[in-house]
């Protein structure tokens, strides 16, 4: 009747109840404050069945805040347990709650908080830039939104009911195979992917038509702001990867479930063949990731260093070249699989390549800031932020690219300070400035700016103290993901320690300026155009005027596909056909109404 | 006509799809006799790219003289050349490093970065 899920799986050990009540303890916290302000009906008309793309973006931020927070207290152990561990004390996780900490620090962070961060971003700007009233198919964007939640709502749901994945976040087989991987942890993995990611594609097909066709008729291409030209960029890697991500899970899961072999040792299966079809979408994931960022930079140095872009034209060339080139690089990631030296010497050699693309843009940046009268708002923090650590991160990437070099540095905390630096100091440092940026246009008043200085410096100084050891400790040989540590690296993960702690001060900051400016919202006001920004979103009201249109059906869709997913996991089989079955006859139904919209 | 496009389109995606289940079960019925075992791989790579030729045609729109379209069409395409390809080119090499080597030794790394 109910699977495999009986009362075992909520019972846990004491750090993994701790993990498992506060979640309770927030939903209720939520549910309750809710229902105390009698806000549930303004909360289900204004924003969950709107269909206004900002209304949409915000909703999508909030999601990414609520995950990062979660990610950030995973990172938090990660490193607790790394600077604690060192003579008799053995920290206080257990190994495999370790390992499922590591797997769901880096699933939430790229999939629950960098994507959502960039899709709020873009439904927010993308169509006020283009002069569009709103995307192409308001209900798929809805749709795309809450199967995204649902998504980030299975992965949360681990902690309570079962485990997560112990596999590392691309779980690789043989481990992430049934023999080796009994319990429901990977299976939560696959399917918040699953469902997670088809609003992804979704998305992505979304913002391509809405960039496409519903420009202003004057918006040529070559006028089109570069935020825009990454965004679209962006989408069409979207398109193009997520369908491998979808079909390699799928396999994996027929693997799980129906007992097939495509990635098991035996019987004609082959893990090396995961490995590869991952990071035929998971490197074109970087870059979708990376390139808006570029995109919402481009839109920011210029307004404050009160100067046109430098180098329009080879800023879109430069974005071009990316998407494609994103194709080719996927092989770096595992040089040290043992594929001959002519594969690798290619896959190196293209991964140089790419870098030159971004380094065009890092000087147009430059060249734009040149003689410029450069004006230190936050934005523009973040941007020097991002300019200094990122080129670093860039430098020790194309280190990486080198097979040779890679053979020594795979798998070692080398490697991790790399992607670190490229996702903290690029994505999200670039995320962090465009909310800062486009904040007061969305809810039109302004941020605090001094707590946002502070949480700038708390950020950019515990990120290379956070970081900064691991690229030593990685040239010494510490690998990664080790749960146990040789004293000789215990000095230097005490110093990633407190620059993790400094992260967390910054994160303080950034929740403090957001109360501090809702408080006091009526003396920032922001106008229509406060930095003196030349793009079309300036040109409207601050806030923006929402649409009223609404629907229950994408919240509807997310209900159901969220019953499936959970009865995919434990494998109630009756649910699962009741919530597939019910995802198909919201819609059919949904395209025999008339709407305005599609 | 749209309609009449997708009509078009719907039905012989149906009967494209069953003439090949059709003949997977006459091949397992027939105790991989006929059709035989060699003939049934390209049978089902023709039925499958004139599945693809169908779908792009009359669900896709591709018919048209639409550059978008085409250009679209052109980098999937490329796409397709480059996973696929690549993937054939990777794994080869792959089994055949794998081959050449001692096998005691060799034990694939699987982690990732």
């Amino acid at each position: 009747m109910l699977g495999k899920l009986d009362l075992s799986a909520f019972i846990h050990g004491p750090i993994e109840t701790v993990a498992q009540l506060s979640v309770v303890f927030g939903v209720v916290v939520v549910v309750g404050l809710l229902s105390y302000y009698k806000a549930w009906g303004w909360l289900w008309r204004e924003y969950l069945t709107s269909l206004d793309a900002k209304k949409i973006g915000i909703m999508y931020i909030a999601l990414s805040f609520v995950m990062l927070a979660r990610g950030a207290v995973d990172a938090f152990m990660m490193r607790t347990q790394q600077a604690i561990e060192v003579g008799a004390n053995s920290g206080f996780l257990s190994p495999d709650h370790y390992a499922q900490v590591f797997t769901a620090h880096g699933v939430i962070m790229i999939f629950f908080v960098a994507m959502p961060f960039m899709f709020g971003l873009i439904n927010l700007i993308v169509p006020l830039q283009i002069g569009a009233k709103d995307v192409a198919y308001p209900f798929l964007n809805s749709m795309s939104f809450w199967l995204t939640v649902v998504g980030a709502v299975l992965i949360n749901l681990s902690l309570v009911v079962g485990e997560f994945a112990a596999t590392g976040w691309l779980a690789y087989p043989p481990l992430s195979e049934l023999q080796f991987s009994p319990g429901v942890g990977v299976d939560y993995y696959i399917w918040a992917l699953q469902i997670a990611g088809v609003g992804t594609l979704i998305s992505g097909i979304n913002f391509l038509v809405t960039i496409t066709t519903m420009r202003l008729k004057d918006m040529s291409w070559m006028k089109m702001p570069i935020f825009v030209w990454t965004v679209f960029g962006a989408m069409i890697l979207v398109i193009f990867a997520f369908p491998i991500l979808t079909g390699t899970l799928g396999l994996l899961s027929l693997d799980r479930i129906a007992g097939f072999h495509f990635f098991t040792t035996d019987l004609g299966g082959s893990a090396m063949m995961y490995v590869n079809l991952i990071w035929a979408w998971g490197h074109p994931e970087v870059y979708i990731l990376i390139l808006p960022a570029f995109g919402i930079f481009s839109e920011i140095v210029p307004t404050f260093s009160q100067k046109r872009l430098f180098g329009y034209t080879s800023m879109v060339v430069a974005t071009l070249a990316i998407v494609f080139l994103s194709f080719i690089v996927w092989v770096h990631h595992f040089f040290t699989m043992g594929a001959g030296a002519d594969v690798n010497a290619f896959f190196g050699i293209m991964t140089m390549a790419i870098a030159i693309p971004t380094g065009v843009k890092v000087f147009n940046w430059l060249f734009t800031m040149f003689r410029g009268r450069i004006l230190f708002k936050t934005p523009m923090l973040w941007f020097m932020g991002f300019l200094t650590t990122f080129v670093l991160g860039g430098a020790t990437g194309v280190l990486l690219a080198v097979p040779g070099a890679d053979f020594q540095l795979h798998n070692s905390l080398f490697l991790v300070a790399h992607f670190h630096n490229m996702i903290i100091g690029g994505v999200l440092f670039g995320f962090f400035a465009g909310f800062v940026y486009w904040f007061p246009k969305i809810f039109g008043f302004m941020l605090n700016e001094r707590l946002g200085v502070y949480a700038f410096w708390c950020w950019i100084v515990g990120f290379v103290l956070a970081f900064i050891p691991l690229y030593i400790l990685g040239l010494m040989g510490m690998t990664r993901r080790l749960y146990e540590v040789s004293p000789q690296f215990h000095p230097l993960l005490v110093v990633a320690g407190v620059g993790a702690a400094v992260i967390a001060l910054g994160m303080f900051f950034q929740v403090l300026q957001l109360v501090v400016s809702i408080w006091q919202r009526k003396e920032n006001p922001a106008g229509d155009n406060p930095w003196n920004g030349t793009h079309l979103e300036w040109q409207t009201s601050s806030p923006p005027p929402f649409d009223p249109e609404r629907s229950n059906d994408g919240v509807m869709v997310g209900i159901l596909a969220g019953l499936f997913g959970f009865a995919m996991i434990w494998q109630i089989w009756w649910l699962a056909v009741i919530g597939l079955v019910g995802v198909l006859a919201v819609l059919i139904a949904r395209s025999f109404q008339h709407h305005e919209h599609s | 006509m749209t309609i009449k496009n997708y009509i078009i389109g719907f039905v012989s995606s149906l009967a494209i799809t069953s003439v090949a289940f059709g003949l997977m079960f006459k091949h397992l019925a027939s105790g991989h006799v006929w059709p035989a075992h060699d003939a049934m791989v390209p049978i089902l790579v023709v039925l499958a790219l004139l599945q693809l030729i169908v779908q792009l045609v009359c669900f896709l729109h591709l018919n048209k003289a639409e550059v978008r379209n085409w250009l679209t069409f052109g980098f999937a395409l490329f796409i397709v050349v480059v996973v696929v390809g690549g993937t054939l080119w990777i794994m080869n090499n792959l089994q055949q490093s794998h081959a050449e080597s001692d096998h005691d030794h060799v034990t694939p790394q699987t982690l990732d970065d």
